[in-house]
């Protein structure tokens, strides 16, 4: 029933953008991936399906596979393959150079995280070969305010293509504590905290991405006042705070689950998904495996999280978490940053067939011999 | 006609009496007489060809499976279990665990992982459990170079408390030469080799050793013989000097002065004889020292236990082929990362299998060893067998699995993951049989179809006729 549901939801937004006259087939422009099971926005894969890609790199529609035009068709997805948007490593530290911190200022709107990133960084490249399209990063969260987030594509070489301007990150946790300014003690930076969503003007009050990793940052951050809740990062295992969270249109970023790590925090991941909150999971290259998004999705499927769930949380909630708009779904008017696995990609037999960034092909297997080499055209 | 003869009333009660008190006295006999079967009801199993079976029903009868089919006549008093819709496969077996072992370290072929196993780690176990783990082989850990004895382990619950029944402590001698930069590993080899150096000269020292003794047992058996021989001799001569001192006896005041002295000169000759016969008789040999260490490396030089060495780097493996070579034994090799680099010097090997597990790819280059996306299928073209292991705790062996299987396209992951433990030359792409068969002991119940769909896991885990472990309705486990 759920496929069939999205079955129509893909077949209403493609007939709303064809009307619209703003995503129209181009023949000769356009190219078609066929054959393909497609992640949807809500998580599911929905089968034999087609994605129109523009000339420009935008997807223009999905389509049930046998309504395309045999000629237009680029590439014949092998049989039970998925195309899903890009995986993206979240508040990782790939393509950053050095550290970025907040210094002594403890409410720094001004500081960029953008002014650290590095398009020269071959890893970005690596990255891109396992699925990994888009990079988030982040200062270290040293101060109540550490600047903004920023959201790049993973492609070496030019100047960086930065996919949203990025959100404020806040943060209620030990690493904000320092002996050389307030506050001093945590009971000191929770008064701050009320203090400023209190007595500050509404406007500056963006609800961002708030680092609380630990139990008692949770518990505390839902004490301070907010009046819209932030995107809280949480790597801990505080049971009891998520319970209310629920119903309140929470999103949690949750992770990185390593093999043979501690369960409770992936039990609370879970917990925390069955009473209503959405999660992403934070990435952690260049330090982490390099296919470590997968692999935390795939522990928590293992440890109860709904397959559903777990898609979102790779692919269209790390995108949102950041309010990169145009990044994480499948959908006409959304890059077509994509990526072409052999199966599930919650599969861990999954393998990355082919990867599309913006629209382009590049190659995933390193060239052995002189011939696989491409020649462009 | 013989006249029939009925049983008296009171040979009747003797027979019920003798039946009742068997029956209070043996268990097993009562085990059998009243254990209940326990009946599974309306479970699919996957098939091999990637097909679904029609609903079946097991029948499980003290701890073993002994029957499944659609017809299957159900036993009376049977225990069911509601099981409808789940997939029933047989427990997975992990080759490569480190479970509960934690910082237990070893250097020393010794200790067997068995005596590091912490059967109370409740948690840890019950969580490779609910991954689907059945039984394990347990693998010991230390600083590199010969870390002790792989034991096999089934995860049991204990009736003594706790979890883990060994199988058997002996699988396979562990040695690690991956642990350490280059040069380290370079000393962990030349360790190693010393090691099975010494087992070799005490092996030749042992064999001389027996063949001395069983000179020395001849000797001592001739020399025996010969004594007895001269004892003869001796005792006619005594009998002789006896008759000749009684009638001396008449003289034996006037020479006691004498016969002192000539008894002095008897002493002092006796003496010198004796000591003469200790120098001509048989030496006993000298038995080699005491040495347990080496005593197992010797175990493995006589081909009595297997050898795996990990080893991941291509100079690695090609020490550990040149270590088997030398001391003439066959082993598992685990990691075995590049072994595409040195695929030629591992082809002649005889009884050689890897043991693969999942590498942790970083993207720092030179970070960790190069694995070909294509090794699985270059050792099958070599014809080297391979299994999977987790390399961990076991949580993982799964993944492991299905992530080893998609790399190398084999559809039958299931195969892989129950398979008994390696080397088996048995892994040939689509070889896969039914996944649970009569006899079976240990039973995975799945949500879903572990064969196809990747969200499948483990709903009931089933050791020996008891359910020991059962999704919780919630995931919520423990409190805050």
């Amino acid at each position: 029933m759920r496929s069939i549901r999205n079955l129509l939801l893909l077949l209403l937004m493609t007939c709303v953008s064809a009307s619209s006259g703003a995503a129209a087939l181009h023949p000769g422009g356009d190219s078609v991936i066929s054959g393909v099971g497609v992640v949807a926005p809500d998580g599911s894969i929905c089968q034999g399906m087609a994605v129109v890609v523009s000339a420009e790199g935008r997807i223009v529609a999905v389509i049930p596979a046998d309504q395309t035009d045999p000629a237009m068709v680029q590439m014949t997805a092998p049989e039970g393959s998925v195309i899903t948007p890009g995986l993206h490593d979240l508040l990782g530290s790939l393509g950053a150079t050095g550290e970025l911190t907040a210094g002594t200022v403890l409410i720094d709107s001004e500081l960029r995280a953008a002014a650290a990133f590095d398009p020269t960084d071959p890893r970005l490249e690596d990255a891109a070969r396992h699925g990994i399209l888009h990079t988030t990063i982040a200062a270290r969260p040293t101060g109540l305010l550490n600047g903004t987030t920023a959201t790049f594509l993973c492609k070496s070489g030019g100047r960086g293509e930065q996919l949203a301007e990025g959100m404020p990150y806040y943060a209620l946790a030990e690493t904000a504590l320092d002996s050389s300014r307030e506050p001093t003690s945590r009971a000191a930076m929770v008064a701050m905290w009320k203090d400023w969503l209190a007595n500050s003007d509404k406007s500056e009050q963006i609800p961002g991405i708030l680092y609380c990793p630990d139990a008692i940052d949770l518990r505390q951050s839902l004490e301070v006042g907010w009046s819209e809740l932030p995107v809280m990062v949480h790597s801990g295992d505080a049971r009891s705070p998520v319970d209310r969270l629920a119903g309140r249109e929470a999103m949690l970023i949750v992770g990185p689950f390593p093999e043979g790590g501690d369960s409770a925090p992936v039990r609370t991941a879970v917990w925390a998904a069955q009473v209503g909150v959405e999660l992403a999971f934070s990435g952690g290259l260049p330090a982490a495996p390099a296919d470590h998004l997968r692999t935390s999705a795939a522990i928590a499927v293992a440890a109860g999280l709904d397959a559903d769930a777990a898609r979102r949380a790779l692919f269209s909630n790390p995108a949102r978490a950041c309010g990169a708009t145009e990044i994480g779904v499948i959908e006409p008017g959304a890059r077509a940053d994509l990526v072409l696995f052999s199966a599930d990609p919650l599969d861990p037999a999954a393998t990355v067939i082919q990867v599309w960034r913006g629209g382009e092909r590049m190659r995933v297997a390193a060239p052995g011999v002189v011939s696989d080499l491409e020649v462009p055209e | 006609m013989m006249p029939i003869r009925l049983p008296t009333i009171s040979s009747m009660a003797t027979i019920w009496m003798s039946f009742a008190l068997t029956l209070m006295v043996s268990d097993p006999l009562q085990a059998q007489l009243f254990e209940r079967a326990t009946v599974l009801e309306g479970v699919y199993l996957p098939l091999a060809d990637g097909a679904v079976s029609e609903p079946v029903t097991i029948v499980i009868r003290r701890g073993r499976v002994t029957e499944i089919g659609a017809d299957v006549d159900i036993p009376l008093l049977s225990r069911k279990i509601d099981v409808k819709g789940l997939f029933a496969t047989a427990g997975l077996m992990d080759p490569s665990s480190n479970l509960t072992l934690g910082s237990a370290s070893s250097g020393n072929p010794v200790h067997s992982a068995w005596d590091g196993f912490d059967r109370y780690d409740s948690d840890s176990i019950r969580a490779a459990i609910a991954s689907g783990v059945t039984r394990i082989q347990l693998q010991p850990s230390g600083p590199g170079g010969i870390v002790g004895r792989v034991s096999s382990i089934s995860l049991s619950p204990r009736e003594d408390g706790g979890y883990g029944v060994l199988e058997k402590e002996d699988v396979a001698l562990c040695i690690d030469l991956d642990q350490g930069g280059s040069l380290e590993r370079i000393r962990t080899f030349d360790k190693v080799r010393a090691a099975f150096l010494s087992a070799q000269n005490r092996l030749e020292a042992q064999d001389e050793y027996s063949t001395d003794l069983e000179e020395y047992i001849e000797a001592l058996a001739k020399a025996a013989e010969k004594k007895a021989k001269e004892g003869d001799e001796k005792d006619e001569k005594k009998d002789e000097k006896k008759d000749e001192k009684k009638d001396e006896k008449k003289d034996e005041k006037k020479d006691e002065k004498k016969d002192e002295k000539k008894d002095e000169k008897k002493d002092d000759a006796e003496k010198k004889k004796d000591d003469k016969k200790d120098d001509d008789g048989p030496k006993k040999p000298s038995r080699p020292d005491r040495d347990p260490g080496g005593d197992i490396l010797l175990q493995v030089l006589e081909h009595k236990l297997p050898v795996r060495i990990v080893a991941r780097r291509s100079e690695d493996i090609l020490n550990a082929i040149e270590l088997a070579q030398e001391f003439e034994f066959g082993f598992q090799l685990q990691g075995a990362d590049e072994a595409h680099l040195v695929l030629d010097a591992l082809d002649g090997v005889e009884g050689l299998s890897v043991l693969l597990d999942v590498p942790q790819r970083s993207l720092t280059r030179g970070s960790a060893p190069r694995r070909s996306s294509d090794l699985i299928g270059m050792l099958e073209q070599a014809g080297i067998p391979w299994a999977v292991g987790s390399g961990g705790e076991s949580t993982s062996f799964w993944r492991a699995v299905r992530t080893i299987s998609g790399q190398a396209g084999i559809e039958a992951a299931l195969d892989v993951a129950i398979a008994a433990a390696p080397p088996q030359p048995r892994r040939r792409r689509g070889s896969a049989s039914n996944w649970l068969r009569r006899g079976a002991s240990d039973l995975i119940l799945w949500e879903g179809n572990p064969a196809t769909d990747a969200a499948a896991r483990p709903n009931r885990v089933i050791i020996d006729g008891t359910v020991v472990w059962q999704r919780p309705a919630g995931t919520r486990e423990g409190s805050f």
